[in-house]
């Protein structure tokens, strides 16, 4: 559950840092776009605008193009002023090489200056002081073939550094996650939740609080109900099990008064077998009962499989001499954690049905080995099977009495932590797997 | 057996009508002195005036638990006691809490299911010196009291073990008795590994008892689970 957290958390953190270098790139293109000097028309556009009109001869529309905090100055080849308009007194009108190669690029007298070539002649255009900045970047061509590359650092760099941020911040909310996700951990399984009710997660923890003390209400409820049903099902047994033999003993004395005509001997004798089902119902129904709300098996000791399946089969032959199963044993040391009397029940319960089932008689093979970690125990009969019904709610309290063997003997290997397979397929054939010791 | 039926059995239990059923199941068996008591308190002083042999206890009782009636009485009577019980749990606990009764019958029972088990106990506890443990088979006659057979006219002895086993046979004649069962009546609980052993012994044991030992008709092979002893009722 923690591993989701972490997802979470990761997933939250690369999000952030992602939309962190998105913004990144979004702001620089921004400042690209923010840094284009385009306030009126650009002093250079204007200075060549200027030229034109000066090459073309046209001196007046030159002077009418410069503003009037600018100047413009036109000089010859050997550096003399041939024309100008609104010339400060500042600007000489004399200009050496040097001067000139000064000028071009920066300023004149602190005068912010564009030049432009007229075939000899140099148009100088001059902003008013301190209007404008010029700067000069000069990049080699490596620079520029390497300009990708850096920027694609930049970006990964800055990408680390905001999941490294995004991390770090995170963590908090990490911890806060772990113990949502531990809170729906013991939420689902059942468990007690109880997470501190302050903080960014406060209501959340709260209500998951209130959500598990809800459940464990419920399941005490339940648990309360199902131990007050166990506990109804052996009172009335008990109750039942008193007046029972009073009507055994009476039907049995019946049967046995010399005074009785032999038809009332035979009723009496027929109160006795009823009796007698009634009997076996009532046990069933109580150790059904307390499998079902108790699930584990109370005594636990080492049993042994073979002596056990061989003495069940026996007190079945001993019972019925045509009975003649057949038993392939071949792991004759296995042995099992459980209750032998209920795992006795469960094989007592399987071969009896089979016996009980198939009235004319069939084969009955019983076959135990070792399978890993597992005993198994098949028993095979080749009956007429049970009906698909009965295979389908073997894990389902019956509705009556009758048919109680096989969710009885199922109940039992899983209370046993094993396995119980059944199928029909030229008779019934079942399959446990029982843990071994 | 008379000497038997005349020990006295005190049975215990709140249900009048069902007090009456035990009384008549046993008195017509011919167990005459019977004493009944419907409480705890009734009981410890029948039990103190006429010393019984064997007391029949109900579990439940209106002014005290069987349990703890049957600690009561343990003060002062060494006497056998048979607990009823009518819970399902009934036999887990009587085991469990070992609080000295020797047998538990859980209702509703069979009457031969009581005289059965009140005879049993009485004979373990009062008649040490069981009746004679003799019988006919077709070809030998079995003593086990002397641990021969007589065979002919001529006694042959039983070794210790199929002495062992064939006591355990007969005890559980005309039913199937499991090998396991056999060879931990023979070698105790670490028997696992001593099968083949236990045929040979059968083997032995045909020889003496049987007509023809690769045919036999008492000491039969039921295959794949133990032995029978097939005995004609005497």
């Amino acid at each position: 559950m923690n591993k989701t957290a972490l997802k979470i958390f990761f997933l939250f953190s690369l999000t952030a840092a992602l939309l962190a270098t998105f913004l990144l790139v979004v702001n620089f293109m921004s400042v690209g776009f923010i840094g284009s000097d385009r306030s009126g028309s650009s002093p250079k556009a204007l200075a060549n605008l200027i030229g034109d009109q000066l090459e073309d001869g046209d001196y007046g529309g030159a002077a009418a193009l410069v503003p009037e905090d600018c100047w413009c100055l036109l000089i010859d080849g050997g550096g003399d002023a041939l024309w100008s308009v609104n010339l400060p007194a500042d600007v000489p009108t004399h200009y050496s090489l040097g001067d000139v190669a000064r000028l071009t690029r920066w300023y004149l007298n602190d005068y912010p200056v564009y030049v432009r070539t007229i075939d000899e002649k140099l148009v100088i255009y001059g902003t008013p002081k301190n209007s404008v900045g010029k700067y000069d970047i000069i990049y080699s061509m490596k620079w520029f073939e390497r300009l990708p590359q850096r920027i694609l650092t930049v970006l990964l760099l800055n990408l680390a550094l905001a999941l490294t941020l995004a991390l770090i911040f995170g963590a908090g909310l990490y911890d806060k996650l772990r113990a949502l996700m531990d809170g729906l951990e013991n939420l689902k399984a059942q468990r007690e939740v109880n997470l501190p009710e302050r903080g960014l997660f406060g209501e959340i923890f709260g209500g998951l609080n209130s959500a598990a003390g809800l459940i464990s209400r419920k399941n005490a409820a339940l648990a309360a109900r199902d131990t007050a049903r166990s506990n109804w099902v052996s009172a009335i047994s008990h109750d039942i099990r008193t007046p029972l033999s009073l009507i055994m003993g009476v039907s049995e004395e019946l049967a046995a008064d010399p005074a009785l005509s032999p038809e009332n001997k035979k009723k009496a004798g027929l109160i006795t077998g009823q009796a007698l089902k009634i009997r076996k119902l009532i046990e069933d129904l109580n150790l059904i009962s307390s499998l079902e709300y108790d699930m584990q098996p109370s005594r636990l000791a080492p049993v042994k499989l073979c002596p056990l399946l061989r003495r069940t089969a026996a007190e079945l032959v001993n019972g019925c001499p045509d009975f003649a199963p057949e038993l392939d044993l071949r792991n004759e040391g296995a042995a099992v954690m459980g209750d032998e009397s209920l795992l006795e029940r469960a094989v007592f319960n399987l071969l009896n049905n089979s016996l009980v089932h198939n009235p004319a008689g069939c084969a009955i093979r019983v076959t135990e080995y070792v399978s890993g970690r597992s005993a198994v125990v098949e028993i095979a009969d080749g009956g007429s099977g049970v009906p698909p019904e009965a295979l389908e709610n073997l894990d389902k309290m019956p509705r009556s009495g009758h048919g109680m063997g096989l969710p009885m003997a199922w109940r039992i290997v899983r209370a046993h932590g094993g396995t119980f397979e059944a199928r029909n397929d030229g008779g019934l054939k079942i399959r446990i797997t029982l843990p071994l010791m | 057996m008379t000497e038997l039926q005349n020990k006295k059995i005190l049975i215990v239990d709140d249900e009048p009508q069902l007090l009456r059923l035990v009384s008549d199941i046993l008195y017509r068996r011919g167990y005459y002195n019977l004493f009944t008591a419907g409480d705890a308190a009734a009981a410890l002083a029948l039990a103190r005036e006429q010393k019984p042999a064997l007391f029949l206890l109900d579990v439940n009782l209106p002014d005290a638990d069987g349990f703890a009636l049957l600690e009561e009485l343990r003060e002062f009577s060494r006497a056998p006691a048979i607990f009823l019980t009518a819970r399902g749990e009934g036999p887990d606990r009587v085991r469990g809490l070992g609080l000295g009764a020797e047998d538990y019958i859980v209702k509703p029972f069979l009457a031969e299911e009581l005289a059965l088990r009140v005879e049993g106990l009485l004979r373990r506890v009062y008649a040490p010196k069981p009746e004679r443990r003799f019988f006919a088979l077709s070809a030998a006659a079995v003593d086990l009291d002397s641990a021969a057979v007589i065979r002919e006219g001529r006694e042959v002895s039983l070794t210790a073990k199929e002495y062992i086993l064939l006591k355990k046979l007969w005890e559980n004649k005309n039913r199937v008795v499991t090998n396991d069962a056999l060879c931990l009546a023979a070698w105790g609980e670490d028997y696992y590994g001593f099968e083949n052993t236990l045929m040979v012994h059968i083997r032995r044991l045909r020889k003496k008892i049987e007509a023809d030992p690769s045919r036999p008709e008492h000491l039969l092979t039921v295959k794949g689970l133990g032995y029978r002893l097939v005995v004609r009722d005497e």
